[in-house]
């Protein structure tokens, strides 16, 4: 089989970029057999023995389409090191990116500017609810303002008040002063009865005695001559 | 995405030097989708097709 034919086999239209590779597939493996008889024989092959040795089956459907398998194997391992390659270029395109200072400022500034959107709406709604709490607040102080409001004194009222304090006042001075009084004048009395009964104690007299002598005293001061 | 003559170059490099793309700097999950996608005859060829077209105009 020449190789015009076997490109024919492998190739079937200008679009068959798999059959392009299996080609080269095929012919790297004929230059490789080449190079091999060429070592062993010490000479290369001629023609016919290509032919009927490299040759023998490459035409083949099994054949045509071990290289074909080959080539889109081979091509989905180029592209998936391509991908890759191409990947790790972006990978380290964004990381020398993150590390530029302007990018990092950018970057703080969109976080904290997201952060104050998150956390705006969330503040909004715990002082939403600090204002109830204040409102309940004021709706059940306000009655007790209004109490505490009427019993505050008008100005004749506070006159009142004033008068009226002062004239407790001097009833609890007096009744004090009073009471202390009293005491004082029930001890003096307690005192004098106990120095008479000391002296009647002390000259044996009888209350009978003692009478007659308290008489006898009230006249001599009532008649001192 | 276009890819560089240089991105094409250390591939081809990688392939040769047998470097798989389990050994890329790339998180696991995404050299996995990587390997895992399988190319068609078809598609490959629909793809060169494509760029055929596209260098023409």
């Amino acid at each position: 089989m020449s190789q015009h034919s076997t490109f024919r086999k492998l190739v079937t239209h200008d679009d068959d970029f798999i059959g392009m590779v299996a080609y080269t597939i095929y012919k790297n493996e004929k230059l490789n057999w080449i190079d091999r008889f060429t070592s062993q024989a010490g000479r290369e092959p001629t023609y016919s023995e290509i032919q009927t040795s490299f040759n023998v089956n490459t035409d083949s459907d099994q054949k045509v389409q071990q290289y074909l398998g080959l080539a889109e194997t081979k091509l989905n391992s180029f592209i998936d090191q391509t991908v890759a390659v191409e990947l790790e270029q972006y990978k380290k395109e964004i990381l020398n990116t993150f590390a530029d200072p302007k990018i990092q400022t950018l970057i703080d500034t969109k976080l904290k500017q997201s952060l104050v959107r998150a956390l705006t709406p969330i503040i909004s709604t715990e002082v939403n609810k600090v204002n109830t709490v204040a409102q309940n607040i004021e709706t059940k102080v306000n009655p007790i303002n209004g109490l505490l409001h009427g019993l505050k004194p008008t100005f004749w009222g506070g006159v009142w008040q004033n008068l009226a304090a002062t004239a407790v006042t001097a009833i609890i001075v007096t009744f004090v002063s009073t009471g202390f009084w009293f005491y004082k004048f029930m001890q003096t009395e307690k005192n004098k009865d106990n120095l008479i009964n000391e002296v009647k104690k002390e000259y044996g007299l009888t209350d009978e005695e003692w009478n007659k002598a308290v008489e006898i005293a009230k006249s001599k001061k009532n008649n001192p001559a | 995405m276009a890819i560089s003559l240089d991105t094409i170059r250390r591939a081809n490099d990688n392939l040769m030097r047998g470097r798989s793309v389990r050994d890329a700097d790339l998180p696991d999950s995404v050299k996995r989708q990587i390997l895992e996608r399988r190319y068609s005859a078809e598609e490959i060829n629909a793809a060169y097709a494509r760029s055929l077209t596209r260098d023409k105009k």
